[in-house]
């Protein structure tokens, strides 16, 4: 059998194939796959819980997958509150007609992500719909971390004084994605990643991080604006510090989008005390994908007004907005 | 590999030395009015924060240099009425989101309507090539463009193409610098030249500004160090009050522009009065087609008749290209009409003089 | 819309050339362009090479820059 037929989620023999299918190519990272849910034991007071759905076009890209970017949006969710992940659910909502063979290429990349951050799938379920219901396939996970650190880690917590810190550069998905859809033939990878060792090293190391998030959706200038607004601080980068490839420059002039609006897969943005600043610095650039971890801004003073600014090239000031709708490539 | 052009150490120093020039004399402690008039320039100087950088001592006005924003709305409604007629529409895709008086191409577009975005205007040759169906390409840009336009209608003859035409929309821009400065009241006392329209008509047509209306120019290209080289030619030539056109884009921009170009142009297109949004017709200013080529001319093919109509109401994109009025001066600017739901046309570009306002923090 | 990206040549047929930028490779026109070859770099709008980059000239403008920035006013 090469393609997914409807009668692959009609609950009869079918079902069962592909859910030995399925079984078979994430092997062991799945418990409990008999019952109708997972049991689990905790013994921890905090939890950390997340969900997310995972929808992208196309489906596999330069440096990943939609399988590989469920399991690293769904693990560096749970990092960015200083959880430590432990178990995830998953859900695939598969199209009539899917081929057998792209299923077990998101699936393998399922398994390695999940063996690399030791994780286990503990409930799962499979849908199948008819033909342009859905395009391809669509995943939805939640993630289960364990919280055992001390630091407060949370949006309102950015300090005046505060250092602002990325892991790594800024827009390689985006552009990477931008290049596929666009036909452009490149050497763009997405940064599709976990950050949870990043992460975890710093905790380790007793950083005192004020405010985690990934730059996803919205890329750097969106979250640092989110940020500003919930703390009711100013923040201001300097655009001569931000790691961005030339390439993702590049494409972005071709296209007329702004890398600092553009999303990232595998980085984290971390607000320390100043004084912290080298030492994660340090720390982050000890691991390959911490290795372009830049300081890139600070936080300047409480505001009524929350800005983001950004100090150009040329040492002028102006406002990195928030603008409400994703970047669409210009044309002409 | 480090590009010198953008981030230079050395742009920091000679901008404070164009700063320190304009605390001597001839300056006076007022704003001086330069305007950039291609669109790219008005978002490199808004980007990279020269906007900021000189506010109080420069002010930058946008002129008429997005070829969306000065395509009037008459014109536009040229575009839907094409469409409602059901002809496929090519268009660049910084039209379809532009409102005529009625509807938009991304409303005609929702209710059917067949609209192909085009990046490259030969790309509609294969459209065409591949459909029984009249294909019109939305002939929308400037000089840097039209050469491309031209090589399009020359292939559609070379290949006997029955069902691909053009609406001729295009623009020239020395004219209207003319028409400007002669026509309408400002304050202009530099020019910053479309570094890409120069690249093909060369340094000998903008010669009149100076000539005549003793305002220094200055060609340039979109970097930040071109940006600066550009200021600093205006503010020296102010101060030594002389005026000329002064090529600072030399790696892009030959004396004589790029001849082939313009040869393509001129087999193709004759000089024409068209209509500009928000300074009406203009005498000679754009291009139509020869009568060889009057085949290709969609307006004649479909005899497409629209009525005269105003503009938005409230909006004063025709004041904005014109250097009247800053974006940030219409009462809809960021309320009513923002990227999302645009009302003018400067709004929709992605180098109208609004939007880039808009998406650079002006708001 | 102007883009600033110098392309560079890679290969050229007749009146179509394959050039990169950043690593991204894209067919483009090189018909108003009276004499391009491999390895030069061309400014491009909307798939045309519209002109070659003269390396030359790029140099002075920068010595220019140095020029001008060192100067005591």
């Amino acid at each position: 059998m090469e393609y997914i037929l409807l009668s692959h989620g009609s609950g009869g023999k079918n079902s069962q194939r592909l859910l030995k299918f399925i079984y078979n190519c994430l092997g062991d990272i799945v418990i409990n796959h008999s019952e109708d849910s997972g049991i689990v034991t905790i013994t921890q007071d905090k939890l950390a819980i997340t969900t997310d759905s995972y929808v992208i076009e196309p489906i596999f890209f330069p440096g990943g997958d939609i399988g590989k970017l469920a399991i690293c949006g769904t693990l560096n969710d749970l990092a960015m509150v200083g959880g430590i992940p432990k178990y995830l659910t998953l859900s695939l909502m598969i199209e009539e007609n899917f081929s057998f063979g792209d299923l077990k290429k998101i699936l393998t990349s399922i398994k390695e992500e999940a063996e690399k951050a030791e994780i286990r799938i503990i409930a799962g379920d499979t849908k199948v719909v008819s033909k342009s219901k859905l395009d391809k396939i669509f995943i939805n996970t939640a993630g289960y971390g364990i919280i055992e650190y001390s630091q407060n880690i949370n949006s309102h917590n950015a300090q005046p004084g505060d250092a602002v810190i990325v892991t790594g550069d800024i827009g390689d998905h985006g552009a990477a994605i931008m290049a596929v859809r666009n036909d452009f033939e490149s050497d763009l990878i997405s940064d599709c990643a976990s950050v949870v060792p990043l992460i975890k090293n710093l905790l380790d190391e007793s950083i005192n991080i004020h405010t985690l998030r990934d730059p996803t959706r919205g890329g750097l200038a969106s979250i640092l604006n989110e940020i500003a607004i919930s703390s009711s601080v100013d923040i201001e980068l300097e655009e001569v510090k931000i790691p961005i490839k030339d390439a993702v420059n590049g494409i972005c002039d071709i296209l007329g989008i702004d890398p600092l609006y553009m999303a990232c897969e595998g980085r984290a943005v971390i607000i320390c005390p100043e004084n912290e600043s080298e030492k994660t610095l340090k720390i982050l650039r000890k691991t390959d994908t911490g290795k372009n971890a830049e300081k890139i801004g600070k936080v300047i003073d409480k505001s009524e007004n929350p800005r983001l600014y950004l100090k150009t090239f040329i040492g002028s000031r102006r406002i990195l907005p928030l603008l409400s709708r994703e970047q669409t490539p210009r044309i002409c | 590999m480090k590009n010198p052009f953008k981030n230079n150490s050395q742009l920091i120093q000679l901008l404070q030395q164009v700063d320190k020039l304009l605390t001597l004399p001839p300056f006076t402690n007022r704003q001086y009015n330069f305007m950039e008039i291609c669109g790219t320039h008005t978002v490199s100087i808004l980007k990279y924060g020269f906007r900021n950088y000189f506010k109080g001592r420069i002010n930058f006005l946008s002129g008429p240099g997005c070829p969306v924003c000065v395509t009037s709305q008459k014109d536009i409604d040229k575009v839907i009425s094409l469409a409602q007629m059901g002809v496929r529409i090519a268009t660049f895709g910084d039209l379809i989101k532009v409102p005529g008086s009625k509807s938009s191409l991304e409303e005609q577009m929702a209710l059917g309507k067949k609209v192909d975005v085009v990046y490259n205007p030969l790309d509609c040759l294969k459209i065409a090539n591949e459909t029984d169906e009249e294909v019109v390409f939305i002939a929308v840009g400037f000089e840097t463009t039209i050469p491309v336009i031209a090589s399009l209608v020359l292939d559609a003859e070379k290949t006997g193409m029955e069902n691909l035409s053009i609406l001729p929309l295009m623009k020239t821009i020395p004219n209207i610098l003319n028409f400007l400065l002669s026509n309408l009241e400002n304050e202009i006392e530099g020019f910053i030249c479309p570094g890409h329209v120069s690249v093909i008509i060369g340094k000998k047509p903008y010669k009149i500004i100076p000539e005549r209306f003793e305002i220094p120019c200055v060609i340039a290209g979109f970097e930040p160090v071109d940006i600066g080289l550009a200021i600093e030619s205006l503010v020296s030539q102010i101060r030594i009050q002389t005026s000329m056109v002064d090529n600072r884009y030399k790696r892009a921009v030959k004396e004589n522009g790029n001849p082939a170009a313009r040869r393509l142009i001129a087999e193709v297109f004759e000089q024409a009065d068209v209509e500009w949004r928000g300074f009406g017709e203009v005498p000679a200013s754009g291009l139509k087609l020869r009568e060889r080529f009057s085949k290709f001319d969609a307006e004649k093919k479909f005899n497409i008749k629209v009525e005269k109509v105003a503009e938005p109401k409230g909006c004063i994109c025709g004041e904005v290209i014109a250097g009247k009025k800053h974006p940030s001066e219409c009462k809809l600017f960021g309320k009513e009409c923002t990227p999302d739901s645009p009302i003018g046309p400067c709004m929709v570009s992605y180098e109208g003089a609004c939007s880039a306002f808009y998406k650079y923090g002006e708001q | 819309m102007c883009l600033a990206v110098p392309y560079k040549i890679i290969s050229k047929k007749g009146i179509k050339a394959i050039a990169d930028v950043f690593g991204i490779k894209k067919e483009i026109d090189i018909r108003i362009l009276d004499d391009v070859n491999v390895n030069d770099y061309v400014l491009v709008h909307a798939g045309f090479a519209i002109q070659k980059l003269d390396q030359e000239e790029a140099k002075t403008t920068l010595d220019l820059l140095r020029e001008i920035s060192e100067e005591s006013v």
